[in-house]
């Protein structure tokens, strides 16, 4: 007797389990909301905000992830992640922030150990509340043992979040469809908050493509600002920021030679090509201005005269090479306290990215 | 194409790992033979014991059963059921970069063996079902050296190799195979896997199937299969609980 009986069982493990193998999104649909465990007490203002925005690696500081640093890793152990979000928060109870734009926060993934650090960095710092905008969310991926994943966007406050939405970003076009189909479906986190005595404030955390090398990141960056702008002529007031993966204008653009590890093949080619996927911000034309619109429009945390000077660098791909390119960015359409504008660089064993900080002036 | 495939080879062959084949506790004629695609090869070694081994995977994950029939009376059927497996070889070719790596390459895959054991009862009720009743465990060798962070956290798979990681575990469970006219025959069964010690704990399977016998040598299943399951999580709980409920069709071929 033949019986095929194994087969059947994986072909509808994969097609047809209760919960999708791959998330997918609605264009618009509510982001996930937390709140900690034990509430700290709500600051008075003060008439001015104090706001942050870090990328924190999902928790794993500078360890050697096979995915961005020429590391060879992919699963990290509890104790390497409490570890590095213990000093997160450390570094955060520092700063002292009112509002908190996150990226790469991991909360259900097997390469950080399925811990929730939305809600472990509410339960270890004066945060209240948050809000969750997955960017990664698969049951497995059969890649590398990625295994299950769940990372996204977070805003993180003292002060009560009374709503907020996930909004879709363009997915990279330079991919086949089964990479296409694992691949992260980056989001813009747009949360209501609740500040005395102001009727609508917004805090935008955002992810743009890193390692596109169509026009996806344009269409990210569009985004955002088509976002900002609709608050704008709203009325609405609003931070916004995060690790916008381009570079300030006038900013170097080629970063193939720093960012390069063993065995990488690049500036072969007469024109100076192939370029490393993240390594290099002109792959389309005015892909070195993409920021530009931004610095025109709104306020910064970091002044555009300064953005490229080596003391607002926010990223470096390895921890023996100090920041070495600014990603990371704030922007409002409020005043920002002078000279309150700061990256915070001493962080370099905490994440591959610098936290940036600036006051917002409530009038 | 090579590395669904090595995916598909995996999750087939360690499913298999520890299945209650063929399910009661009769054993195969003596001198008969069955073979199968992805089930094992069996023969009725005498009138009382059966061994069965897979053959297209042997190298990826050897390993061989024999169920010995101990009493035949009435209408009961006591039987055990012994196997090992080496499952070394499959879960080295799936640590591996890129698509296809199931495990982190990071994790060394040591030697390992795991020697699963089981009782199975079968007692006929009436002219057209048998209830089988099965408990048993398992143990592993070689295992104390593989991470913790290396394992496969997937429905039928992670309680599974679980094996390999705590040493131990014991399955329970109850088959009812059934016939309702001449063409059309139906199977229930549970199986409860208990892993004390390890994050993700238990899991509790179970199936339903009807069967179509198109002739005596085709038959078609249709069915489901429900895991309920206990899976690792993380801060602030230590474990996490999921159902997964599987559709299941089920094309068999026959040779006297």
């Amino acid at each position: 007797m033949h019986q095929c009986k194994p087969l059947f069982y994986i072909l509808f493990i994969v097609l047809f389990s209760c919960e999708p193998l791959v998330t997918t999104f609605d264009d618009v649909e509510d982001a996930v909301l937390y709140e900690a465990k034990t509430f700290t007490t709500i600051p008075n203002p003060d008439n001015a905000l104090i706001i942050l925005s870090w990328n924190i690696r999902f928790g794993i500081g500078r360890l050697p992830f096979f995915g961005d640093s020429c590391g060879d890793r992919t699963v990290m152990t509890e104790k390497e992640v409490l570890d590095a979000l213990e000093l997160i928060a450390a570094e955060i109870d520092v700063i002292d922030p009112d509002i908190i734009l996150f990226q790469e926060v991991d909360r259900e993934s097997k390469r950080t150990q399925y811990i929730d650090q939305v809600q472990w960095l509410l339960d270890h710092t004066d945060m209240n509340y948050a809000a969750y905008a997955s960017m990664w969310q698969a049951q497995t991926i059969p890649s590398d043992g990625i295994g299950r994943i769940d990372a996204g966007n977070v805003v993180m406050t003292r002060h009560e979040i009374e709503s907020a939405e996930r909004i879709q970003l363009p997915l990279r076009t330079d991919q086949d469809a089964l990479t296409k189909m694992f691949y992260l479906r980056r989001n813009i986190l747009k949360a209501k908050i609740a500040i005395p005595d102001q009727d609508s404030f917004y805090a935008v955390s955002v992810h743009a493509t890193a390692f596109a090398t169509d026009d996806t990141k344009q269409k990210h960056i569009d985004k955002f600002k088509e976002v900002l702008d609709e608050m704008a002529a709203a009325g609405d007031v609003f931070v916004a920021g995060g690790d916008l993966n381009s570079v300030p204008p006038g900013g170097e653009t080629d970063y193939c030679d720093e960012d390069a590890c063993e065995d990488d093949v690049f500036h072969t080619d007469e024109d100076g090509g192939p370029h490393l996927e993240g390594s290099y911000f002109n792959n389309f034309e005015n892909e070195p201005n993409l920021v530009k619109h931004l610095y025109d429009t709104y306020n910064s945390a970091i002044d555009s005269a300064v953005a490229i000077t080596a003391a607002h660098n926010t990223h470096s791909t390895s921890e023996d090479r100090f920041w070495d390119r600014k990603l990371d960015y704030i922007f409002t359409n409020k005043n920002v306290a002078s000279g309150s504008g700061t990256t915070f660089q001493s962080a370099i064993q905490l994440s591959d990215h610098a936290p940036v900080g600036c006051a917002i002036i409530l009038e | 194409m090579k590395n669904i495939l090595l995916i598909f080879i995996l999750l087939s062959q360690v499913f298999s790992q520890g299945e209650w084949l063929p399910g009661t506790a009769h054993t195969l004629l003596e001198g008969r033979w069955e073979f199968g695609v992805f089930q094992p090869v069996r023969w009725g070694q005498s009138e009382d014991r059966e061994i069965s081994f897979y053959k297209l995977t042997a190298l990826l994950m050897p390993g061989v059963t024999v169920k010995q029939r101990w009493l035949q009376r009435y209408d009961w059927t006591v039987s055990t059921a012994h196997a090992i497996y080496y499952p070394t070889p499959l879960l080295k070719m799936v640590a591996k970069p890129g698509i296809g790596g199931m495990i982190s390459p990071e994790f060394e895959i040591p030697n390992m063996v795991s020697l699963w054991n089981m009782v199975l009862a079968s007692k006929q009720l009436g002219q057209d079902k048998i209830f089988t009743a099965k408990a048993g465990f398992a143990l592993a060798f070689g295992g104390s050296d593989l991470a913790m962070e290396s394992t496969i956290d997937l429905p039928l798979l992670y309680h599974r190799l679980a094996v390999y990681y705590n040493g131990w575990l014991m399955r329970l469970g109850a088959d009812m195979n059934g016939r309702m006219n001449e063409k059309w025959t139906y199977l229930v069964d549970g199986d409860l896997f208990l892993i004390p010690g390890m994050k993700g704990s238990f899991a509790l399977e179970h199936k339903g199937m009807v069967t179509w016998e198109k002739s005596s040598r085709f038959q078609i299943s249709l069915g489901y299969k429900m895991v309920y399951g206990q899976y690792p999580d993380g801060y602030p709980n230590e474990n996490i609980t999921r159902l997964h409920i599987l559709p299941m069709i089920d094309f068999v071929w026959s040779r006297n």
